[in-house]
């Protein structure tokens, strides 16, 4: 009997389609225990599922994964749905997870998203309530436990940071059933002290049990009520409890709540230094915005020679002096003095030479007069005859028997017209 | 006390922040320049000795009603 041998590859899809046929296997439900977990940097999760005697390979794709609604780790219990196939290349059968809820948190997220959404209603988390923090609180309070890591990492931040604040730790238990009224009251507590500025409420990571306090509605009221502003910091940056949405800012972390509620002496210290180096450069500039002025006013024409500046100021005094010269009163007085005794000088000159040109003038008419002298004339023979007292200049004035008056240069003549003859 | 130097210190940063700004602005007389630039150089030292005045953090626990020194970190 020849038997025909088969490869490794045909054995292992033959038993996948085996698989793949079957009903059961394409669609089964598990309660089971997670270990091994482990997520990939894709997202896809691999893990055991386990119960106390047996375990089976499981693998949840990132699609799948992403609905989660919580964080599986090793040791939680779940219900698991999905499918049962042959991995070809290794031989392996494994889980193909579709869906997996945490049975043992199952009530608690029920009641999570039951208080998340009345408080919502309430309007616990609208951002108009959130309050600014301050920004260089004098003392930061802290709620949480004394003893834990979160403490730890709170105090090592801030005196790295911001060593100007104190911290005051408000102790309370973090985790357990008493904790929710231990952090209502240590919330209280510090907000009664008049030193505290702003408020750390929170714990380092753990289970979802472990940070159920934070979601517990008398936490929830206690932080709106804070008079000083919360910064919540709860487990990790994954956890999102009640507390992180009515706070007035969350941290992903108790050290990163630290780094938000103080600031950086170093970056201050750096900020300073640049202010410093801003005044010193912005005075210079100004400084030597100044001196260009300065030297170009002072490289004018006026300053490198100012006599300059006189020139035209003294040209208008001499002008002046001069005018004033001209009526300077005792220097009026000597030109009036002089015009006076020159106008005196003039004037008896001239009066000489009138007085000069009278006595020839008159030296002259006494020569003429002397000429025309009717008397000097009748010396020399001549008479002058009036009849009826008018001289007759013509014998055509006169008739036979007119009675003449004739006139010599000693004495007259009574005359009778004896004849009259013409042109003898 | 410290807590009203840290108050001072949030006055003189806004302070100088404001004197950097308005000299910035440039349009100052030289003289109220020069004067706001010294008053500037006061408070970034003041800042300054301020910032570096504390050494170590203060930690206190409010157990009961008083504060005690919060025990120091065992390494």
């Amino acid at each position: 009997m020849e038997r025909t041998p088969i490869t490794v590859s045909a054995l292992n899809a033959y038993l996948k389609a085996k698989f793949d046929a079957d009903r059961q296997l394409g669609d089964i439900l598990l309660k089971a225990e997670v270990s091994n977990f482990k997520r990939n940097s894709s997202g896809h999760l691999y893990f055991s599922l386990k119960d106390e005697n047996s375990q089976v390979s499981a693998v949840m794709f990132a699609g799948p994964a992403a609905s989660l609604k919580f964080r599986p780790k090793d040791g939680d219990r779940v219900l698991v749905e999905g499918s049962v196939a042959i991995y070809v290349p290794y031989g392996q059968y494994q889980v193909y997870v579709r869906k997996m809820t945490d049975v043992g948190t199952g009530d608690l997220w029920l009641e999570y998203e039951r208080l998340k959404q009345k408080l919502e209603a309430e309007g616990l988390f609208r951002p108009e309530r959130k309050r600014p923090l301050p920004g260089f609180p004098k003392a930061v309070g802290v709620v949480t436990s004394p003893t834990g890591a979160a403490v730890r990492d709170v105090i090592n931040i801030i005196g790295r940071r911001w060593p100007l604040a104190r911290i005051i730790v408000y102790p309370t238990s973090v985790q357990g059933t008493e904790a929710k009224d231990s952090i209502v009251r240590a919330i209280a507590k510090a907000n009664a002290d008049a030193r505290v500025d702003v408020l750390i409420v929170g714990r380092g990571g753990g289970s979802i049990e472990d940070l159920w306090p934070f979601n517990e509605e008398a936490v929830a009221y206690a932080i709106r009520d804070s008079k000083l502003p919360v910064v919540s910091a709860v487990g990790h940056e994954t956890d999102f409890t009640i507390a992180d949405f009515v706070a007035d800012l969350r941290a992903p972390t108790p050290s990163g709540a630290a780094e938000l509620v103080v600031p950086d002496r170093r970056a201050l210290l750096d900020q300073l230094d640049v202010l410093a180096r801003k005044l010193d450069y912005v005075l210079a500039k100004t400084l030597s915005a100044a001196r260009d002025r300065l030297s170009s006013v002072a490289s004018s024409y006026v300053f490198r020679t100012p006599e300059r500046l006189l020139e035209k100021a003294s040209v208008r005094l001499a002008h002046l002096d001069e005018r004033l010269d001209l009526v300077r009163p005792d220097r009026l007085l000597a030109d009036r003095k002089a015009n006076l005794g020159h106008a005196e000088t003039r004037l008896s000159s001239r009066f000489m030479a009138i007085l000069a040109a009278a006595g020839y003038a008159y030296g002259r008419c006494a020569g003429r007069l002397e000429l025309v002298n009717p008397l000097s004339i009748m010396t020399r023979g001549y008479a002058v005859i009036r009849k009826d007292g008018r001289i007759v200049r013509s014998v055509d004035e006169l008739v036979q028997d007119d009675h003449l008056d004739v006139r010599l240069s000693d004495g007259s003549a009574d005359c009778r017209v004896l004849a009259v003859r013409k042109g003898e | 006390m410290a807590q009203e130097q840290e108050l001072k210190f949030e006055e003189a940063l806004k302070r100088l922040e404001t004197l950097v700004r308005e000299l910035e602005q440039g349009d100052l007389p030289l003289e109220t320049a020069v004067a706001k630039y010294n008053e500037g150089l006061a408070l970034a030292k003041r800042c300054h000795d301020l910032l570096k005045q504390a050494e170590e953090v203060v930690v206190k626990i409010a157990d009961g009603e008083t504060l005690q020194d919060f025990p120091k970190q065992r390494e």
